[in-house]
C-alpha cells in the first residue's frame, strides 16, 4: 500500500504542483509581453478566418443548401487553420524548453535536486500545453460563430478540440525530445521544427490514404466508418471527429483512438527526453524502452487493422497483403536511429561505453550491449503482434510475413556490425552514430542508380548493395534471402573489427 | 559524515580523479585546494550525484552516491560556479522554486524563504527580480538556494569568485555561521589567505590526486614541519640568538630585516613555552613573542607543481 500510496503521491506532484509548470507559469504571464502575443495571433486568426469566410461562405450567399456547405468547409478550414497554428506554435513554445535549461546551466541545478527529469519534462509539457488551450480557446468565438449559423455542432467542435490538444501535446513532445538532445538553441528549434513538418506531412499523408471517403463538406455531419489513421492529423481534426472504426461490432469513434495514439506518443517521445538525459542505469531509460514495446505492439496492431478497416471501405492503400508491412515501413524509417543502440566510445558517458557484444541482462540498462538483442525483441513483439491481430482480423499468415520478420533481424544486425566496427575507430560518440547512416546511404543510392542505369538491374554490379533496401525498391519475394545476407555482412563487420578493449589509463602524475 | 572512498573518474586515457579517499564530520569546513584542471570541480560533481565515479564512491549519513543518488540529493545543496539564474523571476519565485522541488511543503515555505533570506541577509532583496541583484547578492541567493532544505552537506565550487571585498567577508562569515549549525562545508577556492580564515581542513588536490588532507595545522606541519617563532626583543639582540640556538627543539634562530628575531623551533608547544621562559629568565626583554600564522599559500606552492591534467 505504501508503494502505491508513494505513487499517487509522485504522480501529485508531477501533474498537479509541479514547481516547474508553477514557475514556468509565473513567467509567462508576467508582463506585457504575453498580452502583445496573443492580441498578434488574434490579428492573424482573424485575418485568417476572414480571408475564409470571404472566399468560401460569401460567393454562396444566395442559395441555403450552398450555404449550408460551404459553412461547413468553413468552419473546417477554421479548424485546419488552427491545427497549422499549433503545428507552427509548438516548436517554438518547447524547442528551448531544455536546452535553454542546459545554456543557463541551471539544468544541473535541477539535477542534483531530488526529482526525477521526468518532473523537469511534465512540468515543461504542462506549462507548455497551457499556452497551447490558449490558443484553442482563443479560438473559441470564431468557431461559436460556425455553430450558431449551423456550420458545425457544439459537439464537433469539443471533439475537435480535444483533438488538436491531443495533437499538440504529440508536438510539444517531440520538440522537448529535441530540446533534450540538442546542444544549443539553434539546433534545436531547426530540429524542433524539421521534426514537427515530417509528423504533420506524415500523418496527413497516412490520414488522406487511409479513406477514399474522407473529403471534406458535405460528409461532416453523417458519421461513417474509417481508419483510425484519419484522426493523425492535425489538420483534418473537423473532418475525423465524426468517423468510426467497427471493433468487434462496436462503432468506437476514432477520436478516442487518435487521443490514445496521442497520449502514448507523447509519454513516449517523454520518456525518450528522459533517457536522453539520464545517466548510466537511469529509470528513465527502462521506462523509455518500456514504452517502445508498448509502441511497437502497437505500430503492429494499427498496420494490421489500418489494413483490415481500410480494405472494408475502399481504401486507396495497395501497400501489400501483409499484415505486418506496414511495421516494416515503419522499421525501415526509424533505422537511422538505430545506430544509436549499438554505438560506443571509450570518453563517452559509462552507459555508453563498450560492454559487451549482446548482453540479455542489458536490455533495459541502455547500454551498448543491451541494443542488438533490444532491437530484435522489439522486431519480434511488432512483428508477431502485426500478425497476431493481423490473424484476428482476417488477414492470412504467408512466407512473405515472415520473411518480413527475417529481413528486419538481418538488416538490425547489419546496422549493428556497421556500428560496431565505426565504433572502434571513431574519435567520438557521434562520429560512431552518424558514419553508419552515411554508409547505408551510399549503399541505398548505389542501388537506385542500379535501378535507374540498367534495364537488367541484376547484371549492374552495384546491385549487390541490394540487401540493404532490396525489398522495397525490387521484389517482395526476397525479404528472407536479403535479411540472411544482411545479417552475415552485419556479423562479418563485426568480425573485421578490433575486439574493444579498454585503454590502461595513462599514468599523469610521476 | 561524509566518507568518500577511492573516488576515480577518468575520461578515456585521462584521469581527471585519482583514487580520492578523505572523511568529514560535521561541523567541518574543508578548503579544497587546486589549480585550474586539478580535479576539484570533477570530485565536487561526483559528490552531488552529478556525475559518475569510474570507479570508487561516496557516501553521506550512509547513503551511497550510486546506490541511492535521490538520498544523496535531498542531504547536500551544491553551489557550482555559476549562477544558474533565471530571468524574470523574483528572490522569492527563486527560493519557492527550489523549495517546492525538495518538496517542503506549500504551507511552510514562506517561512523557510523567509528564514533562508535573513540567514544570507537578503530580506530587503525579497521581492526583487534575480537579475537586478548585484553578483554578491546573486552569490547570497545561490547560496540561500542551497539551504532552503537544510542539507547536511555544502558543496560550494568557487563561491568567491568575482566578489569584492567586503562581499567576501560576508560570505566568510557566512560558511563560518553554518558550520557552526554543524553541516558540512567542502569549499573550493583559489584565494587560499581566505580559506585559512574559515576551514578547520585543507586537502590539496593536482592533477586529481589529492597531495595532502587534513587540519590546516597539520597539512601545514607535513609540509614545514618546524614552526617559526618570531620575538621582538628590547636591545641587544646576538645574545637572543645564541640563547635560542641553547634550547630544545630549535634548529636555527636569525635575526630579520625587520629587526626581530626568527627561531625555527621543530619541537611542541612545551617546547615553545620553555623557550619564553629561557630567554626570560636570561633577561632577554621581550615584548612581542608569536609563532608565524599557518600559511597556505606556501603550503600549495610547496606541494604543487602547477601541472593540470
Amino acid at each position: 500500500m505504501s508503494a502505491i500510496g508513494n505513487w499517487m503521491t509522485e504522480q501529485r506532484r508531477a501533474f498537479f504542483s509541479n514547481a516547474v509548470s508553477q514557475r514556468d507559469f509565473r513567467t509567462q504571464m508576467r508582463g506585457k509581453k504575453a498580452v502583445l502575443l496573443w492580441l498578434f495571433y488574434l490579428g492573424v486568426f482573424f485575418f485568417v478566418v476572414g480571408f475564409g469566410y470571404q472566399s468560401q461562405v460569401e460567393v454562396h450567399s444566395g442559395n441555403l443548401v450552398e450555404l449550408q456547405s460551404s459553412l461547413n468547409s468553413f468552419y473546417q478550414s477554421i479548424i485546419a487553420a488552427l491545427g497549422g497554428f499549433i503545428v507552427m506554435a509548438t516548436p517554438a513554445l518547447t524547442a528551448l524548453s531544455v536546452v535553454g535549461e542546459k545554456q543557463r546551466q541551471s539544468l544541473d541545478l535541477v539535477a542534483c535536486s531530488p526529482v526525477s527529469f521526468r518532473y523537469l519534462l511534465l512540468g515543461k509539457m504542462i506549462g507548455s500545453f497551457r499556452y497551447v488551450w490558449m490558443l484553442l480557446v482563443l479560438s473559441l468565438p470564431f468557431t461559436a460563430v460556425c455553430v450558431s449559423l449551423g456550420g458545425a455542432t457544439w459537439q464537433n467542435v469539443l471533439v475537435s478540440y480535444a483533438l488538436l490538444a491531443a495533437h499538440g501535446l504529440v508536438l510539444m513532445s517531440i520538440g522537448i525530445l529535441i530540446s533534450s538532445v540538442s546542444q544549443t538553441a539553434t539546433t534545436a528549434i531547426l530540429y524542433s521544427y524539421f521534426c514537427t513538418l515530417a509528423y504533420s506531412v506524415l500523418t496527413f499523408a497516412l490520414a488522406a490514404d487511409a479513406s477514399p471517403l474522407f473529403s471534406f463538406g458535405p460528409r461532416l455531419q453523417d458519421p461513417f466508418e474509417a481508419p483510425v489513421s484519419v484522426a493523425l492529423s492535425p489538420f483534418l481534426a473537423a473532418s475525423a471527429a465524426s468517423t468510426h472504426t467497427t471493433i468487434l461490432d462496436y462503432a468506437v469513434p476514432n477520436w478516442i483512438l487518435a487521443v490514445g495514439v496521442c497520449l502514448l506518443l507523447a509519454d513516449l517521445f517523454l520518456a525518450g527526453a528522459g533517457s536522453a538525459l539520464g545517466a548510466y542505469g537511469a529509470k528513465e531509460t527502462l521506462r523509455f524502452r518500456t514504452r517502445l514495446l508498448v509502441n511497437a505492439v502497437l505500430v503492429g496492431s494499427f498496420s494490421a487493422a489500418i489494413y483490415a478497416v481500410g480494405s472494408r471501405v475502399g481504401s486507396r492503400s495497395s501497400l501489400t497483403n501483409e499484415s505486418n508491412f506496414c511495421f516494416y515501413i515503419a522499421f525501415l524509417c526509424l533505422s537511422p536511429l538505430l545506430a544509436n543502440l549499438f554505438a560506443w566510445n571509450w570518453n563517452a558517458p559509462k552507459r555508453f561505453q563498450y560492454d559487451g557484444d549482446f548482453r540479455l541482462r542489458q536490455i533495459f540498462r541502455g547500454t551498448p550491449s543491451g541494443g542488438l538483442p533490444f532491437a530484435i525483441l522489439l522486431i519480434l513483439v511488432g512483428n508477431f503482434s502485426a500478425m497476431g491481430v493481423g490473424l484476428l482480423v482476417g488477414i492470412p499468415l504467408t512466407a512473405t510475413s515472415m520473411g518480413i520478420l527475417v529481413f528486419c533481424a538481418g538488416y538490425a544486425t547489419l546496422w549493428w556490425g556497421l556500428t560496431q566496427l565505426t565504433s572502434c575507430y571513431a574519435a567520438d560518440l557521434k562520429f560512431a552514430r552518424v558514419i553508419p547512416f552515411f554508409v547505408v546511404l551510399l549503399c541505398e543510392l548505389a542501388v537506385v542508380i542500379a535501378v535507374a542505369m540498367t534495364s537488367d538491374r541484376r547484371t549492374n554490379p552495384l546491385y549487390t548493395f541490394s540487401f540493404i533496401s532490396g525489398p522495397v525498391i525490387a521484389d517482395h519475394d526476397g525479404f528472407l534471402k536479403y535479411g540472411v545476407a544482411a545479417a552475415v555482412v552485419g556479423i562479418v563487420l563485426r568480425l573485421c573489427s578490433r575486439t574493444p578493449r579498454k585503454e590502461r589509463n595513462i599514468e599523469t602524475v610521476a | 559524515m561524509l566518507e568518500i572512498r577511492n573516488l576515480r573518474k577518468t575520461y578515456g586515457d585521462l584521469v581527471a580523479v585519482r583514487d580520492l579517499s578523505f572523511t568529514l564530520e560535521p561541523g567541518d569546513i574543508l578548503g579544497f585546494i587546486g589549480t585550474n584542471g586539478a580535479g576539484k570541480t570533477t570530485t565536487i560533481r561526483m559528490v552531488s550525484t552529478l556525475l559518475e565515479p569510474t570507479s570508487g564512491t561516496a557516501s553521506i549519513n550512509g547513503f551511497d552516491i550510486q546506490r541511492d543518488p535521490m538520498g544523496v540529493r535531498r542531504l547536500i545543496g551544491y553551489m557550482p560556479d555559476f549562477f544558474g539564474l533565471y530571468d524574470d523571476v523574483k528572490a522569492w519565485e527563486y527560493l519557492d522554486f527550489f523549495a517546492n522541488i525538495y518538496g517542503i511543503p506549500s504551507k511552510q515555505r514562506p517561512s523557510v524563504i523567509d528564514n533562508v533570506l535573513e540567514l544570507t541577509d537578503l530580506t530587503t532583496k525579497r521581492d526583487a527580480f534575480v537579475q537586478s541583484l548585484s553578483r554578491g547578492m546573486q552569490q547570497r541567493l545561490c547560496l540561500a538556494r542551497c539551504l532552503v532544505h537544510d542539507p547536511a552537506l555544502l558543496l560550494l565550487d568557487e563561491p568567491a569568485s568575482g566578489l569584492d571585498p567586503r562581499a567576501r567577508a560576508e560570505l566568510r562569515e557566512l560558511i563560518l555561521e553554518l558550520g557552526r549549525m554543524g553541516k558540512i562545508v567542502i569549499v573550493s577556492s583559489h584565494i587560499l589567505p581566505e580559506l585559512a580564515g574559515f576551514c578547520n581542513k585543507v586537502g590539496v588536490i593536482e592533477r586529481g590526486e589529492l597531495l595532502a588532507f587534513g587540519g590546516v595545522g597539520e597539512v601545514v606541519r607535513s609540509v614545514q614541519p618546524h614552526r617559526k617563532v618570531h620575538a621582538r626583543i628590547v636591545g641587544e639582540l646576538d645574545g637572543v640568538v645564541a640563547t635560542a640556538m641553547a634550547c630544545a627543539g630549535v634548529s636555527d634562530a636569525r635575526i630579520d630585516n625587520s629587526g626581530s628575531v626568527v627561531i625555527d623551533l621543530q619541537g611542541s608547544h612545551e617546547d615553545q613555552a620553555e623557550l619564553l621562559k629561557t630567554l626570560l629568565a636570561k633577561g632577554h626583554r621581550i615584548f612581542e613573542f608569536r609563532e608565524e600564522a599557518v600559511n597556505l599559500e606556501d603550503v600549495f606552492l610547496k606541494l604543487t607543481r602547477g601541472d593540470v591534467n
